[in-house]
This record gives C-alpha cells, structure tokens and sequence, in this order.
C-alpha cells in the first residue's frame, strides 16, 4: 500500500535481509543443481514480475507474454551462436524487438474495451511458434540453434559453475522488483489500479487508459524479454518448443497469481515457492508416482484459488494486519 | 457562458435516447433534471461527460466543444461527473480513492489544500482515511465519489442520483453539503428521481420525459405547478 511511511528502519532491516539471503545462496546451498534451480527462480521470477505490471496490476490478462520471452532468448543465441556477437548486444535487441510486437498488439485492443487484448495475445503464441519453426535461415527451424563453448567470462556469458550467472539474475530480479515497486507507487500503479478495479470511474477520474495500459504492457514485454535474454543465454540452446512455449506462459500467470498480483513481491515469492516445489516433486517422485506430484500441485492450487484468491501475499497481509494492526 | 447543450441526440447503438435535448447551466447556477425512471437521465449526464457518444447536437462548455473530446479529456475542463451508484475505486483506501480524483492537478500544495476541503466538508472522511473503501457504509462511499469529484476542484459537478438508497437523515446532509460546495462557486447540475429534494436544493429545474425536456423553469415554479405536484411530488 502506499503512504505508510511509519517504521521505516524495520522495512529497511528486511529487504537487507532478504537481499543478503538472495545473494549468500550459493554459499548456503552449495550443491550446483540447487543454484541452478535459484537461477531459474530469478529469471521466472523476473519475468512474472515484468507480467505482473500489466496481468496484474491492471488486470489486463496477457497469455502471450512468452513472446517476449522467446525473442528475447532467440535474440541472445543468434547472436551469439548465429552471428558470432556479444549476447550483452542481444539484450537491447531483444527489447526492441519485443516493445515493437507489444506496441502492435496493445495499439489496437486497448481501444476496445473487454477481452481483445487476452484473446489476441492467445494468439501470438501459436504464431511465434510457427515463425520460429519455418524461419529456417533465422533459428534453425525445429532443430534449433546451439551457442558452440567459448571461453568462460563475463563477456560470453559461459561460466565453469552456476554461481556467476546466479548472480546476473539476482541482479536482474532485484532491479524488476524495484521496478516494480516504483510502478505499484507511482501515479501510473494508482491510474493501473483505477483501471482494474473500475474502468468507468477511471475515465471519469481523467485517466486515459488507452495510454496507462500500453506504458504498462512496454514496460512489462521489456523487461520478460531481457528475463528471455538471459534464459538463452543460460541455455546456450534455443528451439520453438523451449522459446514459445505454453509452460512458460502458465508459469508467468501462475507465479503471479500464487504469490499474489496486487503485491510487487507476489510474483517472485510464487516462483521462489512453485519452482523449488516442481523440481522437488519431479526428481522425487519418479514413474508411477510422477502423475501423483502433478496431481498434488494441481490440488494444492485449486484450493489456493478457491480460499486465498489473492494469493500467498494476500495471506501474509492478513497475517501482518493481525499482527501489528496495520496494513502491508 | 457555462454549459450549454443544443439539440442533443444520443443513445446506445441504434436506440435513441435523447431526442433533441437543449439546457444551459450558467456559471454558478444549480440545475436540476427531474423525471421518471428511464426518462433519460443519465443518458443526458454520461453524454456531457463523453462516456456515451452523443449521435447530434452540441454540448458547448465554456467556448470547448466537449463532443469532440475523448472521455478522459473532459475532466481536463473541470467538468466532474458523481456517476450513479457510487462508483469508488472497492480495494484502495479512502485517501487513494481521492487522490485518484485529483492526479491532473499538478500543484501539489493545492492537492493538499483541496484534500483539507474535503475533509472538513465530510469528516468522516478524515477519520476513515486509510480504511478500504470498499469496506464503508453506503453514505460514506457516496461521500468518497462526491469528495473524489471535488479534488478535481471542478467548475461544474454533475451528480447522478446522489440520494439513492440512502436514509433520508443522510439525504438532508448530502445536499447541505451539496448546497456549501455551490455557495463556493462551483455549478452544480443534478439528476434526481427525488423530486422533492432537488426542487428544495436547485434553483432551476428540467422535467424529462421519455427523452424530451417537457418543462422548465425556477424550482419555486414548478413546486406551485398542478401537473409537478401531481406527477411528481404525490401532493
């Protein structure tokens, strides 16, 4: 919530806890699939929060943000597999090109009011997919485009262990989540608010929400596609079915909705749960009693949405409030 | 000057609502449109604030064609619509309720000065101001919508059905307040199935009937007038 400036220090004390957490993980968890999976948690957890500024702060469900992720991560190996170039070229690329598809698909739909702009990023994907696998001479086609090894460095992005490039996406992840904060305070998070809880009476506030949405969707398709940059370059590999993929979009929406969208910290504790959790049950439970840990998932999340529809962050405010009578 | 609407035609897809509608509401002035349910009301209203694309006419404010403004635009001209059924923003609390209201005004000390008019005209806006909004009685989230129209500090408030659903005690207090935001110079132009409050509060008034203005005249008028009292005022 905004404009609750009381007990400054306490909130301060915490995020520099959870950030000495965040970046002491590899000292603490040490085996290199652990980080690994912490890789995967940061990059998602990126890109969820980037879906967040539009799917969630604006209820402006989008089912293709994958998009973005895949030019993103497609940007990086053809650059750096195709083109023989810097993958930290890629990433601005990645953006533009992401922002472009963004402004195409927003520019007509958040002109019409209702479900347009769901039901046209439902179709992206499919197309992105299909480009992706007939644009032989761009990626590859189906087979894909594998970036060869180069020498480990900051330059290549290739290292010997996880642990460097863990780094790059807790950097990545804390500079959304700043993002994201900033937005969810600023004039735009309190017009996206308008917008999601009451269309009419944001127009008659004077909102434009023709504008408010599409720096909302620019911003978001921006940063899953630098999210998208690094998973390439994480990777080193990238085929249609990795880069468009309808897991990924799942996740995204996922993510935000378990962690809780009306909170700038939701999505990224919806990965840091869901992650974990899916490898955990993936390694675990292995042949018969694969379908059981898929079956417990989908269970866990039906009774989330049917009791906590505002998600585990939704949860910890109720729990705060109890505590220290105030909201969080 | 003020507003003034010339032979307004508007209505939803291929129904027309208001036939060739003409009222003026002059600077400072306090009009009401009376009428039946369906007469056209908030046609009329959601028209002037460009959320229903009038088909005809003109609406004219202060010299600025409102008909070739978008929606969002119109508040530029500080023209404030009180939609009907207290529209609040459910889940921001009452101080972001509005706030919303006054994010185009620039000037911070007068977002704050305003926001202290507002508090001293309904305290207990003040008191509940970080309560969710969505969490307040019906005459209180009515005092939000109403309290979010003036942080725009508007020329004109436009107030569809203020009265509706709440008890009459909170009915007297809504329109004395009404009364005290108009004897601060801004016009008020109301619309109100409450026959009896707006002819008490409003200097002039309009009788709409199935998207026709069938009368008008000053409120003393038309209280004395046989066919009002009948129709209208069940005495």
């Amino acid at each position: 919530m905004r404009s609750l400036p009381t007990s400054r220090p306490w909130r301060i004390a915490f995020y520099l806890v959870a950030l000495a957490a965040l970046f002491l993980a590899p000292v603490y968890l040490q085996s290199s699939y652990s980080v690994r999976i912490l890789v995967l948690v940061c990059l998602f957890g990126a890109a969820s929060t980037g879906w967040n500024l539009i799917g969630g702060y604006a209820n402006q469900i989008s089912l293709g943000h994958t998009v973005f992720f895949g030019i993103g991560a497609y940007a990086t190996v053809i650059f750096q597999g195709t083109l023989g170039l810097s993958p930290w070229l890629a990433i601005p690329t990645g953006i533009v090109l992401a922002v472009i598809v963004a402004l195409l698909i927003g520019w007509p739909t958040f002109q019409l009011s209702g479900h347009y702009f769901a039901l046209a990023t439902l179709a992206l994907l499919p197309v992105f997919h299909i480009i992706a696998t007939y644009w032989e001479d761009l990626t590859g086609g189906s087979v894909g485009i594998s970036v060869p090894i180069l020498p480990s460095g900051l330059d290549t992005l290739q290292f010997d262990t996880p642990t460097p490039f863990f780094y790059i996406a807790a950097v990545l992840l804390v500079l959304v989540m700043i993002l994201a904060r900033w937005v969810r305070q600023s004039v735009l998070g309190l017009q996206l608010d308008a917008i999601r809880l009451n269309p009419q009476a944001s127009t008659l506030a004077g909102v434009n929400q023709f504008r408010a949405k599409m720096k909302a969707l620019v911003m978001s398709a921006a940063v899953v596609a630098v999210a998208g940059s690094l998973y390439g370059a994480f990777l080193q590999f990238m085929d249609p079915d990795t880069a468009f993929s309808w897991n990924t979009t799942l996740n995204l929406v996922l993510f935000a909705m378990v962690g809780g969208v009306r909170f700038w910290w939701g999505p990224a504790l919806g990965a840091l749960i869901l992650i974990p959790f899916g490898e955990f049950a993936s390694a675990q439970l292995t042949g018969n009693l694969a379908a059981l840990g898929q079956l417990a998932y989908g269970v866990l999340l039906i009774l989330l949405v049917l009791f906590q529809p505002r998600g585990i962050g939704g949860l910890f405010s109720i729990v705060w409030q109890k505590a220290t009578g105030r909201k969080l | 000057m003020g507003l003034e609407i010339t032979d307004l035609q508007s209505g939803y897809g291929n129904i027309e609502v208001l036939h060739k509608i003409s009222l003026a509401v002059d600077d400072g002035d306090y009009v009401a449109v009376v009428g039946a349910n369906g007469a056209g009301k908030t046609t009329l209203l959601k028209s002037i604030s460009g959320t229903v694309r009038a088909k005809g006419g003109s609406i004219v404010f202060n010299g600025n064609d409102l008909l070739a403004r978008p929606a969002h635009k119109v508040p530029q001209l500080l023209i404030a619509h009180v939609p009907e059924g207290r529209q609040i923003f459910p889940e921001l609390s009452v101080y972001d309720n509005l706030m919303a209201g006054a994010w185009l005004v620039k000037d911070k000390d007068q977002r704050a000065q305003t926001l202290g008019e507002v508090y001293d005209l309904f305290p207990r806006l003040k008191e509940r101001s970080g309560q969710m909004a969505g969490t307040l009685s019906g005459g209180e989230q009515q005092m939000v919508a109403v309290g979010r129209a003036l942080m725009l500090r508007p020329k004109l408030i436009m107030l569809d059905e203020p009265s509706q659903g709440l008890a009459p005690k909170l009915v007297t207090e809504m329109y004395q307040q009404l009364a005290e935001v108009h004897g601060l110079g801004t016009s008020v132009l109301l619309v109100e199935q409450n026959t009896t409050a707006a002819l008490k509060y409003a200097k002039r008034a309009y009788v709409m009937e199935q998207g026709r203005i069938t009368m008008s005249g000053s409120s003393e008028e038309l209280r004395g007038s046989e066919e009002i009292r009948k129709a209208y005022l069940g005495i």
